[in-house]
């Protein structure tokens, strides 16, 4: 079985490369635009607009790999090498799973910050 | 003075690490998408650029085509930094020009010698090419002058931007025949309505100013124009 991700882990790993100021400022910018990031991919699954559907994936997996969110960053690189493949339902449950990671993740990051600082 | 960078990134998220990264290599400015790029580079004096493939206004490959087409702007290094790992992106983008082709997640510490190390070549062949010398022809390409140098004299040319800058095109491909599709693209811009016969033009007032070198340019009929490398004089 996987091991379970461990946000906080990814975050002291961006601490440590980076500073707490930089991990802080990307956590920020975490919790405000990546909703409206999900939702854009959601409203082109609705739509079936493949090319949207690729752009604001690779857009999250570029985000994800830099902050070291591995299981948001495959789930997009799943959808921006098969979502062409994939059915409309398919790519929802993808999408939901990709904001359950992320309120998941959010909520992590918010406890450690809060604790931390 | 530092260099300056510019790195072409729509990810918020990634531009505290970039500040970080090279904080202290050089100068960063940030464009979120191509348009934006555009804008800086129009008003700045840019060094090296860091550019993402996938933008919100076009692409970044694309867009490295376009640098490598202007005069302004095609000895710019470019390095892809970017969430496309395939081999095949890596080869395209290497292919159309770029220096380096880096992939995200970067490490810091890479990064920051890759970008280094491009500046460094950068800047010391910028610093070398103050000047172009072809035959007896001098480019003094910081002025947009030309020197004749006969008879152990340097005579300055009195050729208009466009004659310098077609000139210079032709004589850094010598022996090769460009044609007056090539030089327009190149010396106007392909945005740009020019006139074939607008090139004869101008080919026939700098052969003039040429005077004993006139023949540096040779007339290639149905394809263009030709600089004759120095050796055959």
């Amino acid at each position: 079985m996987e091991p379970q991700f461990d946000a906080v882990q990814s975050l002291k790993s961006i601490e440590s490369n980076y500073g707490p100021q930089v991990a802080r400022e990307v956590v920020q910018i975490f919790i405000s635009d990546y909703p409206g990031k999900i939702a854009k991919l959601k409203s082109a699954i609705e739509q079936d607009n493949f090319e949207s559907i690729r752009f604001q994936a690779h857009d999250i997996k570029s985000g994800c790999l830099s902050m070291g969110l591995k299981p948001m960053s495959s789930i997009c690189e799943t959808i921006e090498r098969d979502g062409m493949k994939m059915s409309r339902e398919e790519l929802q449950k993808m999408a939901d799973r990709l904001e359950t990671d992320y309120t998941e993740i959010s909520r992590s990051y918010g406890d450690y910050l809060n604790l931390k600082h | 003075m530092m260099p300056t960078v510019l790195a072409v990134d729509d990810s918020k998220e990634i531009h505290p690490f970039l500040k970080t990264a090279l904080s202290q290599t050089c100068s960063l400015l940030l464009a979120g998408s191509l348009k934006e790029a555009e804008e800086i580079l129009a008003k700045n004096e840019v060094h090296l650029i860091l550019l993402d493939v996938s933008l919100p206004d076009g692409s970044g490959f694309d867009f490295c085509t376009t640098l490598q087409s202007q005069d302004s702007t095609q000895k710019i290094p470019v390095i892809f930094l970017t969430g496309k790992v395939g081999v095949g992106d890596k080869v395209l983008g290497l292919a159309l020009g770029a220096e380096d082709y880096v992939t995200k997640p970067f490490d810091v510490l890479e990064l920051r010698a890759r970008v280094e190390s491009k500046l460094k070549k950068f800047l010391y062949y910028a610093k070398e090419e103050t000047y172009f010398q072809r035959g007896s022809l001098k480019f003094e390409l910081s002025t947009y002058s030309i020197y004749l140098n006969e008879n152990n004299g340097n005579q300055k040319l009195n050729m208009t931007p466009i004659e310098f800058k077609l000139l210079l095109k032709l004589a850094r491909s010598p022996g090769y025949v460009l044609s007056r599709e090539q030089l327009i693209d190149s010396v106007w811009g392909d945005s740009v309505y020019i006139e074939d016969r607008s090139v004869d033009r101008h080919i026939s007032s700098i052969r003039k100013k040429l005077g004993t070198c006139s023949s540096y340019i040779r007339t290639v009929p149905g394809l263009g124009y030709q600089f004759l490398a120095e050796q055959q004089h």
